[in-house]
């Protein structure tokens, strides 16, 4: 019997019982459903949580602290082309840190943001994001954070009134105007160790480039990167020579390794150690929050599928009552030569397409629902609490893995729901079929 | 055709540890040649129909042999038997058991689909069936639509399809009219003279049984008396 044939068979069968095929198939696709869209939190929050850290390149990022040669102050440009050599790193950052610094434009200051000076090559291998301009080209260029702005206040203001409760300055000593593009006074001031008096450079730098925001909106950056040959310049004018090397090449404060992808991490931590590098990963931190949140979703797959077996009891109730109905049919088509394989197979497809319809309906509408909850529930919780929800928290999210566990979990069990009325099928004796005796 | 050897067979009755036994057929023994007409006549309860079963392969037998067509079938698995069974063995049945919900076209077409004949080839056997049923005007009619000769007609198309060179007649004309009744046995007839059919028949009616080449008699479950010769 060809395949075509049974599944012509199925449609009859389920013809002749529309509201009772109706009515499983709604039982399992609200089992299926109410499986996602549980699991859907977990994948949600999840979701939220790591793509920070994922879009901040934070992954593959390895921060070098330090050397095993405790004498030497930082990482000189030797170091980096070490660094550079190792297999599978796709950039290294090196960083200057600037001394005390403050930005003067037109009677507003930006006081002590955080500010490093760095190779622009090495920053575009790196992945920096501009959210405006470009990044600097000539010596006296810088780039600002996104949130830069928001600390320029009004010189001459008492620090108890300029400040916001967010730690930013007050809207009316906030400086309005754009400042891309702007030339800017950058004073950096230094305090020798041997007591001195401190001293203080200037230089007038151009705002070329305005960072991108960063995927958390809720936490503030207020920080500048400068050229290298700016931070020289600087330093030769206070007199600052920590900075370099007795031949004059420049030691580096910090330095971070970019690897080529996640998985290679672990292999360039080794290959760091090796070379004697003291550094650290993020990636160690993220494992343990992975396996956390993998271990809840797997807890909540679990719960959902509770609702799953108890559409599947409905499942075999119909496809019971469906062999206990036509077992004279089957005792007629046993006599004439059907196969006890073939009609078992024609319900099991039966109850497979009831699980199979059911798992698809109910994931249709767990995307739909998922949808609605992620549009819906921040406006909601935005009215009650009166408080901005950040655009990277996802309530819900149904990735194609929890709709194919999903629909694989509703197959499964409805296969096996379906199976005992399908070998009751295959057990019906003939004779009494015939003498209609079942 | 058909090879029975020392055949008993006896049905348990009952509840375990309460059970008894209850005899049906004692070491039947019968040979039925090809193209041959057998009917198989005895009372109620003489073990005629338990007979018939075993020889379809409903049921096996508690001790002895049976062949068909040359091939031992003593002992078969159901699905080995079912599938033997639809390759070689027709049935009728004496209230035509017809499947309701289908036409009597679809009801024909039946064993075509379980052997997996193709869609084209099925449709022309079954107008060619019903044809020679001469129900070729009731295709589209379902079963109760239909009168007793018309749904035995039907079940007869039905277990011709496949050409099988046996059928087994399980009181073909307990439900007919006698005008009915003559029709079929003159179409059972004319199967076996153009087609060299094998029948073998139960029944409990003389008419019946006067149309086969060889009349039987089962009774008390032992193989009574022969009328006829058997062909050599």
């Amino acid at each position: 019997m060809t395949f075509k044939d049974k599944w012509r068979f199925v449609q009859q069968n389920m013809k002749k019982n529309k509201v009772r095929v109706f009515m499983t198939i709604l039982a399992a696709a609200m089992g299926s459903c109410f499986l996602i869209v549980l699991a859907s939190v977990g994948f949600g929050l999840h979701d939220s949580l790591i793509k920070d850290e994922l879009e901040s390149r934070a992954v593959t990022k390895i921060d070098i602290y330090g050397t095993s040669d405790e004498d030497q102050l930082g990482f000189t440009t030797k170091n980096i082309s070490e660094l550079k050599q190792i297999e599978n790193v796709d950039a290294v950052r090196q960083i200057q840190s600037l001394d005390e610094t403050n930005f003067h434009l037109d009677g507003y200051t930006n006081e002590m943001p955080s500010a490093i000076a760095v190779d622009f090559e090495n920053e575009k291998q790196a992945g920096i994001e501009l959210g405006s301009g470009r990044l600097p080209e000539k010596k006296n260029e810088i780039v600002v954070s996104s949130d830069f702005a928001k600390f320029l206040g009004k010189d001459g203001v008492e620090e108890k009134d300029k400040f916001a409760e967010d730690g930013t300055i007050k809207s009316e000593h906030l400086y309005k105007e754009e400042v891309l593009n702007k030339e800017i006074e950058l004073e950096v001031s230094t305090f020798p160790e041997d007591g001195s008096e401190p001293r203080t450079a200037t230089e007038k730098v151009q705002i070329v480039g305005i960072e991108a925001a960063p995927a958390n909106e809720y936490i503030y950056t207020n920080s500048v990167k400068t050229t290298l040959e700016l931070k020289r310049t600087l330093d030769e004018a206070l007199h600052v020579t920590d900075s370099y090397t007795e031949q004059g090449d420049p030691l580096f404060d910090q330095v971070e390794v970019y690897a080529s992808n996640a998985e290679s991490v672990e292999t360039i931590l080794k290959s760091l150690d090796e070379k004697g590098y003291l550094a650290y990963s993020n990636l160690e931190e993220l494992k343990n929050i992975n396996i956390l949140f993998n271990v809840a979703k797997a807890g909540l797959i679990i719960v959902g599928t509770i609702a799953v077996l108890i559409a599947s009891i409905g499942i075999y109730n119909t496809m019971t009552m469906a062999v206990t109905e036509r077992a004279p049919d089957i005792g007629i088509m046993k006599a004439i030569g059907a196969n006890p394989k073939t009609i078992k197979q024609i319900f099991l497809m039966e109850s497979t397409f009831i699980g199979l319809a059911g798992a698809l309906i109910g994931t249709a509408v767990a995307y739909l629902i998922s949808f609605l909850v992620n549009a819906g529930v921040p406006m909601i919780l935005e009215q009650i609490f009166e408080e901005e929800i950040p655009a990277t928290l996802q309530l819900s999210s149904i990735p194609f893995l929890l709709a194919a566990i999903s629909i694989t979990i509703c197959l499964v069990v409805t296969i096996l729901s379906g199976s005992r009325p399908a070998k009751q099928a295959t057990n019906v004796d003939v004779l009494r079929a015939l003498r209609r005796e079942i | 055709m058909i090879t029975i050897k020392q055949v008993s067979h006896h049905y348990t009755m009952g509840k375990k540890a309460k059970e008894t036994i209850v005899p049906v057929l004692h070491g039947i023994d019968l040979h039925v040649g090809k193209g041959e007409i057998v009917s198989l006549i005895g009372k109620s309860g003489s073990g005629k129909s338990t007979l018939l079963h075993i020889i379809g392969g409903f049921i096996q037998p508690t001790s002895g042999e049976v062949a068909i067509n040359g091939t031992m079938i003593t002992g078969w698995d159901e699905g080995r038997l079912a599938d033997f069974r639809l390759e070689h063995i027709g049935y009728i049945f004496q209230n035509f058991q017809l499947i309701p919900s289908m036409t009597a076209a679809q009801n024909i077409e039946l064993p075509l689909i379980l052997n997996g004949t193709p869609k084209q080839k099925r449709k022309q056997k079954v107008e060619d069936i019903l044809r020679q049923v001469e129900l070729e005007a009731f295709p589209e009619h379902y079963p109760s639509e239909l009168s007793g000769g018309q749904q035995q007609r039907v079940a007869i198309a039905r277990a011709l399809i496949l050409d099988p060179p046996l059928i087994l007649a399980d009181e073909p004309t307990g439900s007919l009219d006698s005008d009915t009744e003559a029709d079929l046995l003159s179409l059972i007839r004319k199967l076996n003279k153009q087609a060299g059919i094998t029948f073998l028949i139960i029944t409990h009616d003389q008419e019946v049984a006067a149309i086969a080449d060889r009349q039987l008699e089962i009774r008390d479950g032992q193989m009574l008396k022969v009328k006829g010769v058997m062909p050599v």
